[in-house]
């Protein structure tokens, strides 16, 4: 339990507020975020997919637009935003770099000694910036959607060691800022309190890391042979986690898998195409009239599934109030030994508050 | 015996072909100018750790061959979140040549890769992960090998490849923005890019000596006497 209570202290602000927020209204819990951690996955994966294989201004636009709705359904508005304000310089930097070190294009917007600075040159790098910003957006929604231990628990079937390895290394971390405390306490009562010195403070800090170093490495091969002990490796142990697939998983990794499929179709029959240079064109083989528009719908829909699954589920949610809603298939113990974000959906999961989950875990 | 040695070749190859092929095809795909780059270096990364990750599952490695890994990792991410607040100056780099030195060259890959996996998920996750992992482990496999050529005798040598890590880090990180995202790649336009990042990959550089210098031959020490105390030798790592 240290090493949950500890992630969350890191994240401290991401994780215990969303926790909070959550406990006193269940509602805010993404629909997306109860499914199985292969629909998750995959979704993100695909807009990913989606997102840089094509470099078009309006899909950009989109893929942008949607990453940031759905990022302020993930943690807020006032958060979203102010985490989009740390981007928008980025944005600004990417489109002022190629416009000032590019000289193609054909719509000078003006001529400094000789260089002209390019309309075109500043769309593409609008375009660019726009790309990463939304690659960036949507892979921290996928990271607070997808917890460490979903994600552990999917790598889990195929890379078994690189999997326990990183959730060892999360809970060695609580343990080695613990020992760097007990070490300092003890360092102070052995040679009293440092004189104020900047070089005595940076002599012991120097000290204090190489034991710890010391220290821990020894408590790991404690560790290891005990694991040993305890039948590591003996070949009747296998990775566990227990994340049903159940039907309501279907509708949604099926939509996915069609839309992205039609997506890509779409841009590699060369749909999506679109000309910067030299001067910004619209090719013969891009889809025109009905059939971009239809394009452009496939895309809208694909970006802004989560949130369209989040209105289905609320719907669902007030045709069947009243109805006790059935529970999801999740061990309360083992929902219980997840990290600390992953109970933010228990107020949806037990159709209870967390004492329930309490209650029947001590049952 | 002898199978044992060829699979241990295989691998070797495997992973040596992986560390030049990333490289080569960002320059193929910078040289060419191919469209969707930032698609197609991301999938490239992440296949560029998988030959470690497989090979490492492959060994069966034992839990006193995956604990000192995981300790060096922890510590590294540790440090790289008390030193969060300074950009640019994390001892990460520091500690995984250390990793490099004293356990040889796969377990400095596999300190590194971890490390920037793990600390992302404090830090942030993003396109960029794959490539730290490929970087850091690079700069700790890279350790391991020159240590094992005997290489790093005299100390500073270790301070001068510290030094020039950091600015690989600099160099891989900036180069996978550059051929993702600048479009049409010349000479000036690239160059503005990489010096745009210059400054902050010298201060990654120095901090990166600034940490060696006082842990370096401790740390290097007492990582030999552990690995000799417990037997932690792996052949062929």
């Amino acid at each position: 339990m240290t090493m949950i209570v500890f992630i969350g202290g890191i994240q401290s602000s991401k994780a215990t507020s969303s926790n909070d927020e959550s406990q006193d209204k269940g509602a805010l819990v993404l629909a997306l975020k109860r499914y199985h951690p292969a629909v998750v996955f995959l979704y993100f994966a695909a807009m990913l997919l989606v997102t840089m294989l094509v470099h078009h201004p309006v899909i950009a636009g989109i893929s942008f637009l949607f990453a940031v709705l759905l990022r302020c359904r993930v943690i807020g508005v006032a958060k979203a935003m102010r985490s989009l304000l740390y981007l928008l310089p980025m944005l600004l930097m990417i489109t002022c770099i190629n416009a000032l070190v590019n000289e193609s294009g054909m719509t000078a917007l003006f001529t400094i000694g000789g260089r002209s600075f390019t309309l075109e040159a500043l769309l593409y790098g609008l375009v660019s910036g726009l790309t990463l910003l939304s690659v960036i957006i949507w892979f921290s929604s996928y990271s607070d959607l997808m917890e460490n231990g979903r994600f552990l628990a999917m790598l889990g079937r195929r890379l078994p060691v690189i999997s326990m390895m990183i959730s060892m290394i999360f809970r060695y971390i609580p343990d080695t800022v613990r020992h760097g405390r007990e070490i300092e306490m003890s360092q102070r009562a052995l040679l009293g309190s440092d004189d104020g010195h900047r070089k005595t403070k940076v002599a012991r800090a120097i000290r204090l890391a190489s034991i710890l170093m010391a220290w821990s490495m020894e408590n790991a091969i404690e560790t290891a042979d005990s694991m040993r002990a305890k039948g590591y490796q003996s070949g009747c142990r296998k990775p566990y986690a227990r994340v049903r697939w159940t039907e309501r998983d279907v509708m949604p990794f099926l939509l996915t898998l069609i839309l992205t499929g039609l997506a890509v179709i779409g841009v590699l029959s060369g749909g999506a195409a679109f000309l910067f240079y030299p001067e910004w064109y619209i090719p013969s083989r891009a889809f025109v009239g009905g059939r971009l528009y239809v394009f452009f719908g496939v895309f809208i829909v694909l970006s802004g599934l989560p949130l369209l699954l989040d209105i289905g589920e609320k719907i669902r949610d007030v045709l069947s109030l009243g109805r006790r809603r059935a529970s999801r298939e999740i061990d309360p113990f083992v929902a219980a030994m997840l990290p600390d974000q992953d109970l933010d959906g228990q107020g949806m999961l037990f159709s209870g508050d967390g004492s329930e989950k309490r209650r029947r875990m001590e049952s | 015996m002898i199978s044992d040695k060829r699979s241990v070749n295989m691998g070797m190859i495997l992973e040596v072909s992986t560390l030049i092929l990333l490289p080569v095809f960002m320059i193929l795909c910078a040289y060419f100018e191919i469209r969707q780059t930032a698609l197609l270096t991301l999938t490239t990364a992440i296949l560029a750790n998988v030959p470690f990750f497989i090979n490492f599952e492959k060994s069966r490695p034992k839990p006193r061959h995956i604990l000192p890994i995981v300790v060096m990792s922890a510590l590294a991410t540790a440090g790289r979140i008390l030193f969060a607040p300074i950009p640019h100056v994390k001892p990460v780099s520091a500690i995984v040549i250390v990793t490099g030195i004293a356990f040889g060259r796969r377990s400095g890959y596999l300190t590194g890769a971890l490390t920037a996996l793990a600390s992302n998920m404090f830090m942030g996750q993003g396109p960029w992960t794959p490539w730290q992992m490929f970087a850091w482990g690079l700069i700790g496999y890279l350790a391991g090998v020159m240590a094992s050529r005997n290489l790093f005798r005299y100390r500073w040598v270790v301070y001068v490849y510290g030094f020039v890590s950091g600015l690989l880090f600099g160099l891989i990180m900036d180069s996978w923005h550059i051929i993702s995202f600048v479009s049409p790649l010349t000479w000036l336009s690239a160059l503005a890019a990489y010096g745009a990042g210059f400054f902050f990959n010298l201060a990654h550089s120095i901090a990166t000596v600034v940490f060696l210098v006082p842990i370096l031959s401790p740390w290097t020490k007492k990582l030999t006497r552990i690995k000799s105390k417990f037997g932690l030798d792996l052949p062929g790592w």
